[in-house]
């Protein structure tokens, strides 16, 4: 009786086996998920962190802790007026824990690329690319590295267009549209950046809204100026 | 059948009493609400409160799935309850088919709770439903399906608690490094390294195949048929632990 179950048991057994090594080998062959490995990890001091999260299977979770530390060092300075040296690095942090992280990218190469005292195009430049090979598929990528291009070429329509461009989609930074209106009012074009900073206003960034509310009174002044230098 | 459904309630309503089950999961609560507070410390606000909270509902069904299961049936050889248990005409495979599906179905209806409240949550903050969640969940119920019945196995050959939950966490761990472990193991020129690494990375589970979560925005993402595979991968996984955990219990002499 006990032999005859033992049988029973041993038949099961070798059937989940097989089944087993055929649905592993067969999940192998189709698709497997692709991460930079640990040598490629750009950890800082943060390789504890960094690499427990990881083994622990919270991969994204560990990326998101990554983001609050480089949206503390970006925010440090408010007016943005350091080069922001650590910032590729950080992003690079982010990006390599998590790829398929779109946010990371944009927000970064936007600040390296666009904020005056920062002037780092090409680490920027570097960021998308790395972006692009992760993330084929998400051409807001695509757009942000002509627009850099652009800039480098000292053409500035065309980086607008694009930038106008990318700040209709709903996942566009808020610190992509501040550039853009940003650039706006530095070509007198009041108009366009008033819409831009309107549009922020009624956005979710607290951060942003009250930007906003500054940049509209600023904005507010000088059309008021520009009104009167024109009828004077 | 009748066995196995009268173990399977029982084990449901110990599980349902256990203050650590309680514990924990009141715990979980306070986890996914704290992720509200992280999430308001930078931009990307609903991606952040979504991947904490994935992650806080796994963590936590983990450490209730190792502390229950580890105490499962240790407990009662300790307490010498399994004697009254093993007395009535039950046979010992029923015995641990019930008390293992018990123990997954509090851990998933307590998984349950905590997903109604992280999706509460998250569409307080703005979010709209999309179906990779589910699967992200349905994902992470099978991790701890797996993780459950080799947790149970492991109980079964080593002798103290602390032990065997020691041990599932080193399984746990080992789940998510053996792609890393594999590629370690490939980059070596030593023959035995190799193929102590191949042995491990065939035979120790592959978790990382149940994170949805982290590759749902790649741009290649798996098919319907890669998931399939991954349903039988699942059940072929638990079904191996628990034939060698009835192996294991066959064994003991009582």
């Amino acid at each position: 009786m006990r032999k005859g179950k033992n049988i029973y048991m041993g038949i099961i057994f070798t059937f989940c086996m097989v089944l087993l090594f055929l649905s592993q080998h067969k999940i192998r062959l189709s698709w497997q998920p692709s991460y930079p490995h640990f040598n490629e990890l750009i950890t800082e001091q943060n390789g504890l962190q960094d690499i427990s999260g990881i083994l622990m299977g919270f991969r994204c979770a560990t990326a998101d802790i990554a983001w609050v530390q480089l949206i503390q060092y970006s925010a440090t300075d408010e007016d943005y007026s350091s080069t922001m040296d650590l910032l590729k690095p950080l992003t690079l942090r982010v990006v390599r824990i998590d790829p398929y992280f779109h946010e990371a990218y944009l927000f970064s190469s936007g600040i390296l690329a666009w904020f005056k005292n920062v002037n780092r195009p090409d680490e920027a430049i570097e960021l998308l690319q790395e972006g692009i090979r992760n993330n084929p598929k998400y051409w807001q990528l695509r757009l942000y590295l002509s627009a850099i291009v652009y800039k480098k070429a000292a053409k500035y329509s065309e980086m607008a267009a694009l930038l106008e461009e990318a700040i209709q989609y709903p996942d566009c930074p808020s610190i992509i549209k501040g550039i853009l209106a940003n650039y706006y009012k530095s070509s007198r074009e009041y108009g366009k950046a008033i819409d831009i900073w309107e549009n922020l206003l009624t956005s979710n960034d607290l951060e942003y809204k009250d930007r906003a509310r500054e940049q509209l009174l600023i904005l507010e002044n000088l059309t008021k100026g520009k009104i009167n230098g024109a009828n004077d | 059948m009748d066995n196995i459904t009268a173990i399977l309630a029982y084990t449901i309503k110990q599980h349902l009493r256990h203050k650590i089950y309680l514990v924990v999961f009141l715990f979980g609560l306070v986890l996914i609400t704290g992720a509200l507070v992280i999430s308001s410390l930078s931009t990307g606000r609903v991606r952040m409160l979504l991947n904490l909270g994935l992650s806080s509902i796994e963590f936590l069904a983990l450490i209730t799935i190792i502390f229950t299961t580890v105490n499962l049936i240790l407990e009662e050889l300790e307490s010498r309850t399994i004697y009254l248990m093993l007395a009535h005409p039950l046979k010992r495979w029923q015995y641990i088919l019930g008390r293992f599906s018990g123990t997954v179905i509090s851990v998933l209806f307590g998984m349950l709770s905590m997903v109604i409240l992280h999706l509460a949550l998250l569409f307080m903050a703005g979010w709209h439903w999309q179906n990779y969640y589910a699967i992200a969940m349905l994902c992470s119920f099978g991790k701890i399906i797996v993780m459950s019945a080799i947790t149970l196995l492991i109980s079964l050959f080593t002798t103290s608690a602390a032990t065997a939950m020691s041990f599932s966490a080193l399984v746990w761990i080992l789940g998510h490094f053996s792609e890393e472990l594999n590629y370690l193991g490939e980059k070596s020129a030593n023959i035995i390294v190799k193929s102590v690494v191949w042995a491990i990375y065939n035979i120790a589970p592959n978790f990382s195949y149940f994170n949805y979560r982290d590759f749902w925005a790649a741009a290649q993402v798996p098919s319907a048929a890669w998931f399939g595979w991954m349903i039988i991968y699942t059940f072929s996984y638990t079904g191996i632990c628990l034939i060698l955990s009835n192996f294991l219990f066959s064994q003991k002499e009582f």
